[in-house]
């Protein structure tokens, strides 16, 4: 669900020394693994990517 | 002056939804010889009219309101019930008369064109009816002899000849036009072959004004060249361009594309030609001429693995290539020999290792099936499928084997042909074949060759048909699952027999099969099953590295996505009482093992049992097009399982006194504010006043978007209902 960016209020001063900053900061720190990426079709191939997710069973019931 | 119709060949191929159909298939470049050949008519003061199936078949899938669609315009005008698209195509055609109509064509949907022919020589008795392109060329006398609505078919490359037999068709002489062949009395007459086009630059830019939808389409097919001197025994284009190695000059493709893009707004090009990179040194003086106009575009092309190096991938990279298509065709170094590709397959990985580290996506193409294809080659083809996959930059793809006209391994086999209806794709445009067209494909062997099967020795057709579907569809639904799976058990086509042992014994529980008209594979029921299979018989039974495969199932597993939505009632103060909920645009897992380390143990075929354990939380979350796979710290995946929506920034703060969090100087509630304030930079939370609800459930779609991406497969969330 998209939404409106807004800027949350942080407490600017936890009263934090800068060794407890910088160790709190290790102990939450994300690490990004990969980014995927959408596809690019960049060939001559003939491919088919058939990709159904279909609820109905048979085609009479497709609505 | 001649009125003249050109008839693309329709070549473009059938999705399941009308809009992967459209947006697949956008860049579609099939009319390029058609366009061509209006340019040269153009030259000569005739004003061609163009007929362009692609366009047709696009509109026709559309309208098709028998099939689900996800974003279907509302109120368009369905097709009436069970309409071909044959009839639709009938129904299209121009309704004025033509004195000459030009049908392309290539191998799939050769039937079709040939239906159009005898539609058109009804309607329009009186017209010249002229046939072009691969497929006609290369059963050009049994096209003749079995269809009395063709007149003449013009044989390979058509710039000459096709103009050349307008000017003279109003004459006898017309019947001296090389590269003909045409029926005289009761016989059809060869004449002897054109030559081809030595100097490509003479040759026009191809009518792209005649192509309506150019400048949707983003990027553009160009001709850079024709002409493979390789003969590889399964591969038609030697017959159509001769094995004669030809290029454009680099000033003319670079003024060309110049042109296009000033004109049409196109950023990417598709170097067309079946073999590049034959010749290094002109590589390099296109590169270079690029680098040097200052020009920026993107380009893709095709190469072979033994006709590229590092330092020419590097310089195409940097001359703005970002795809090239490269024909594996098989994993069996064995088959290699046997097929003639006679490609070294260590080199070609090297190849593919080059081109993902310079950002080249590259295509790779494998085909299954060959007559002399064993088990072991089988497996090696789909190893290399898979293998494949570690790369970011990577897409296998791989058909069966259809013996085209013409081709060595036609001509080695054709008296042993056999209908199985087991069509390669190479060889079928959409989901229903059409009566109509399977009974002239029975009864014409000879002209319709690429439908029918070369038996395979050791292996069952059917058995190799649906290897391919499987590792085709394991790389749609999943992203790294297959690798994992290969990589643990080192013999997929053993885990293939016992999945289908699996499903054989599953059935007898009730499971349902029917899947409708469209392949098993292709639908969420074959997702579904074959984590079902990891779960319950791959890691009890098979499983060397159980840790690091059940992680990577439950990663790949889908998201069931809530379709109701979120009342929040937004705080932009981080205080006691606000709530924190996490974003439900993310997928959030836990996982045993460290997921960092299981993906590189992926992409480094490493021991997959030496990846650490851990707890893990994993978030997929979307940017732009893309999806940003992060690792959390165990603190911060804790912190984050606690905004839940109804814990207040309080109570999260209590509950986190009560665990250990390696921070014994810091006092919980500091560490909490810290932690929460990080996950809110990072997008991963938000915070509403009050606790969260959810809206009652709303009339859903019953169809969820597909993924975009094949081998960078994004998790395709469920919506709550779905099957």
């Amino acid at each position: 669900m998209a939404r409106p960016k807004v800027e949350i209020q942080i407490p600017k001063d936890l009263g934090l020394t800068r060794a407890q900053i910088s160790e709190l900061k290790a102990s939450f720190q994300k690490q990004l693994v990969e980014t995927l990426k959408a596809k690019q079709t960049a060939s001559k191939a003939k491919s088919k990517q058939m990709v159904v997710d279909v609820v109905a069973k048979s085609k009479n019931q497709v609505v | 002056m001649k009125s003249i119709c050109l008839v693309t060949a329709l070549t473009v191929s059938d999705f399941i939804d009308p809009d992967l159909t459209a947006g697949a298939n956008s860049n579609t470049g099939a009319q390029l010889g058609v366009l061509t050949l209006a340019a040269l008519l153009r030259r000569e003061n005739y004003d061609p009219f163009i007929v362009n199936l692609d366009d047709l078949f696009l509109e026709f899938v559309r309208l098709d309101t028998t099939r689900p669609s996800i974003n279907r315009d509302a109120g368009v005008a369905p097709l009436q019930p069970s309409e071909s698209f044959y009839s639709f195509v009938v129904r299209h055609l121009p309704a004025q008369s033509f004195d000459v109509v030009g049908l392309s064509s290539i191998c799939g949907s050769y039937p079709l064109t040939l239906r159009l022919a005898q539609e058109i020589r009804r309607t329009n008795p009186q017209a010249k009816i002229i046939l072009g392109g691969p497929q006609a060329s290369v059963v050009d006398v049994a096209t003749l002899n079995a269809f009395p609505c063709v007149d003449i078919i013009v044989r390979g490359e058509a710039d000459d000849t096709f103009p050349s037999l307008l000017r003279l068709l109003e004459t006898e002489a017309w019947q001296t036009v090389l590269g003909i062949t045409f029926r005289r009395d009761d016989h059809v007459i060869r004449n002897p072959n054109a030559p081809v086009v030595e100097n490509l630059d003479r040759l026009p830019l191809p009518a792209f004004d005649l192509d309506l939808r150019l400048k949707d389409r983003g990027g553009v097919h160009l001709e850079i060249g024709r002409g493979c001197p390789f003969a590889c025994t399964f591969c038609s284009t030697n017959d159509f361009f001769r094995r004669n190695f030809r290029l454009k000059s680099p000033s003319r493709m670079i003024a060309d594309i110049a042109s296009l893009k000033n004109e049409y707004g196109l950023g990417y090009f598709s170097l067309v030609h079946d073999m590049y990179t034959i010749d290094r040194k002109k590589v390099v003086a296109f590169c270079d001429a690029i680098l040097e106009s200052g020009e920026t575009f993107t380009w893709g092309c095709s190469a072979r693995t033994d006709c590229i190096d590092d330092d020419l991938l590097e310089l195409m990279a940097r001359a703005g290539c970002t795809g090239i298509f490269f024909g594996i065709e098989t994993g069996s170094q064995r088959l290699q020999h046997v097929i003639n590709k006679k490609l070294d397959l260590s080199e070609a990985v090297e190849r593919i290792t080059c081109a993902d580290r310079n950002g080249i996506k590259t295509t790779v193409a494998l085909i299954a099936g060959f007559p002399e294809e064993t088990r072991d080659d089988l497996r090696d083809t789909i190893h290399f499928f898979i293998d494949s996959l570690r790369f970011d930059h990577a897409e296998p793809q791989c058909s069966l084997l259809a013996p085209l006209a013409a081709t060595p391994v036609y001509d080695q086999h054709k008296d042993h042909l056999v209908f199985d209806k087991i069509f390669s794709d190479m060889s079928h445009q959409s989901w229903c074949e059409d009566a109509v067209e399977i009974e002239m494909i029975k009864a014409h062997p000879d002209i319709f060759p690429n439908f029918y099967a070369i038996p395979t020795k050791e292996l069952e057709r059917s058995y190799v048909k649906e290897v391919i579907d499987f590792v085709t569809y394991l790389a749609t639904w999943f992203r790294w699952l297959p690798v994992a799976v290969l990589q643990d058990s080192g013999d997929l086509l053993m885990v293939f027999d016992r999945w289908k042992q699996w499903r054989v014994e599953r059935k007898t529980t009730g499971s349902e099969e029917d899947t409708g008209w469209t392949p098993y594979y292709s639908h969420r029921r074959f997702q579904h099953e074959f984590l079902e299979f990891v779960e319950t018989c791959y890691l009890p039974e098979m499983a060397n590295a159980p840790a690091a495969i059940a992680a990577m199932a439950r990663a790949e597993s889908a998201p069931v996505r809530d379709q109701r939505q979120l009342i929040i009632e937004g705080t932009e103060q981080l205080e006691e009482r606000a709530v924190p909920y996490v974003i439900d645009s993310l997928f959030v897992v836990d996982l045993e093992v460290d997921y960092k380390e299981l993906i590189a143990s992926l992409k480094n075929n490493t021991d997959l049992n030496q990846v650490s354990t851990c707890n893990a939380t994993v978030i997929f979350s979307n940017a732009g097009d893309d999806l940003n796979v992060w690792q959390l710290s165990p603190l911060a995946g804790l912190l984050l399982h606690l905004c839940d929506g109804h814990r207040t920034v309080a109570d999260i703060t209590q509950e986190l006194s009560s665990f250990d969090t390696g921070l014994p100087e810091i006092p919980a509630d500091k560490v909490c504010l810290f932690g929460l304030g990080q996950l809110l930079d990072d997008g991963f939370i938000a915070l509403s006043a009050s606790p969260v609800t959810w809206e009652d459930p709303t009339a859903s779609t019953q169809f969820s978007l597909p993924p975009k991406s094949s081998n960078t497969q994004q998790p395709w969330p469920i919506r709550e209902g779905e099957l």
